[in-house]
């Protein structure tokens, strides 16, 4: 269970206030995939920051019971100057998990053969996003947070996680941005539309792409 | 939001991860590594000790001139390092703060506790060495050199603490502290003694915190030295000060010190 409790969150900068999060009260719907939905700056990776517990709300809290991954993205995680071993590792010590168990699991999963011993900052965007679904697939999460980084590996790649999230992961589910439509249908079943600080929920992926399709054709929320 | 463990040991987990972390970024790569902690510190009591040798019959307290100069650029140091490494900790682990169990205060006391240890370590080669060659021996004050350890530590916490807001709202504070921290030790009784001090320059200079901390230093290693001027009261207090303002800036506004 994860919901929402009045949660505001605004941003200040250069004197101009944007908020993205407007006196939010929502439980989470249990679904296995959820898209989260909006355009550009509506706020969908903090929505996805406060629900982690990265980024404290203005007011309001977020009460859950589950194990949350970190937003899976493009922004931090990984330490650059570290090999994917290092990092592994790393994580595995923040979580309290046996390294050595997790790098076998990671090596074997991520197949990006001898650069697992290399810094990350050698790596290509898409053996980045192999590393980070490995590293969290190992750690068995309730509850998977996924920003942008899903279309980046490759079909293949795709394919296995999307596996392995159906076989291992039977109770986790997945929360997940994106603005390309056909990962979203590969993983998601509902959809959470975000704009102008409000959310509306869709219980089918469809109507809530057709709302998000309604709302770019609206000019951007002053 | 971890499943099964309480707060307290999260945080004594994430502590861990990140020194691991810290000693392998830090000093793994660099090719003296951890030498270099206390080269650098050595080199600069060795030139102090040269020049003054050269200028002066004797160090104004004892014989050794390597020992003066050490009982008074150490603390300094302590501080310093201590200091400016744990300002820059919240910034450089940015990247990290993307996990959930990490916070920018776990960031800071782990970078604290490295460095602390690494303080502890240097002053220990520093000093076993001058005292196995050079020095007579002499009876040490343990409590003293404690005190003054524990002053300049928390001093560099505090300090640092305190950076790590203001660095974040000021690039022109971060440059003007890297200008004005290293000329303090002119003023922190590194090469004289506070009794030495005509009284106009005592009065005002005894608001340094650092002051202090030589003064217990010096305390530690020779019997006769006049400390009774340092007050731990002030400096703690100083630290504390500090310590709270950069305290509630991390905890309100995390946000705000990764994102500059």
């Amino acid at each position: 269970m994860i919901r929402l409790e009045r949660v505001s969150k605004a941003f200040r900068r250069n004197g101009i206030r944007r908020r993205l999060l407007a006196d939010v009260s929502f439980t989470l719907p249990d679904v296995r995939g959820l898209a989260l939905i909006g355009r550009n700056g509506a706020g969908k990776s903090t929505l996805l920051r406060v629900i982690a517990g990265t980024l404290r709300p203005d007011t309001g809290r977020v009460i859950s019971d589950e194990q949350i991954s970190w937003p899976m993205g493009f922004a931090g995680g990984f330490h650059p100057a570290l090999t994917g071993a290092q990092n592994t590792r790393f994580v595995a010590r923040l979580y309290g998990r046996d390294p050595a168990a997790l790098t076998d699991f990671v090596a074997r999963f991520a197949e990006i053969g001898r650069a697992f011993r290399l810094p990350v900052e050698t790596y290509s965007s898409g053996m980045k996003a192999r590393l980070a679904f490995a590293v969290s697939i190992g750690l068995d999460f309730d509850c998977y947070l996924v920003d942008e980084i899903i279309g980046v590996g490759d079909a293949a790649f795709r394919d296995k996680c999307r596996a392995a999230f159906r076989e291992r992961l039977g109770n986790a589910r997945l929360i997940m941005v994106s603005h390309n439509p056909q990962a979203l249908a590969q993983f998601c079943e509902a959809g959470l539309v975000i704009e102008n600080g409000r959310l509306s929920y869709h219980d089918r992926l469809k109507d809530a792409l057709a709302a998000h399709a309604a709302n770019l054709a609206q000019p951007v929320p002053a | 939001m971890i499943r099964g463990h309480n707060k307290l040991a999260v945080h004594l987990r994430v502590l861990r991860a990140l020194m691991l972390r810290e000693m392998i970024t830090r000093y793994g790569r660099a090719s003296l590594g951890y030498a270099w902690a206390v080269l650098e510190p050595t080199a600069f009591i060795a030139l102090l000790s040269l020049l003054f040798a050269q200028v002066a019959h004797s160090p104004p307290v004892g014989r050794s001139f390597v020992l003066f100069y050490a009982t008074g650029y150490v603390g300094f140091h302590w501080f310093h390092d201590i200091s400016s490494v744990t300002a820059r900790s919240v910034f450089v682990n940015r990247p990290l703060l993307a996990f959930p169990p990490v916070t920018p205060l776990d960031t800071v006391i782990a970078r604290f506790l490295l460095q602390a240890l690494t303080a502890i370590a240097t002053g220990a080669v520093i000093f076993g060495t001058i005292l196995a060659v050079f020095a007579d021996p002499i009876a040490l004050d343990i409590r003293a050199l404690m005190t003054a350890f524990a002053l300049a530590a928390a001093l560099g916490l505090g300090t640092g603490m305190a950076n790590c807001w203001l660095f974040a709202q000021s690039r022109s504070w971060e440059l003007v502290w890297g200008v004005i921290s290293r000329p303090l030790f002119l003023i922190s009784g590194v090469f004289f003694t506070f009794a030495s001090l005509p009284g106009f320059a005592r009065d005002a200079l005894w608001y340094n915190p650092l002051i202090h901390v030589t003064g217990f230093m010096r305390a530690g290693f020779y019997p006769v030295y006049d400390a009774s001027y340092a007050d731990m009261g002030y400096v703690l207090g100083v630290a504390a000060a500090l310590g709270v303002l950069g305290m509630a800036a991390i905890w309100r506004a995390p946000a705000r010190l990764v994102t500059p």
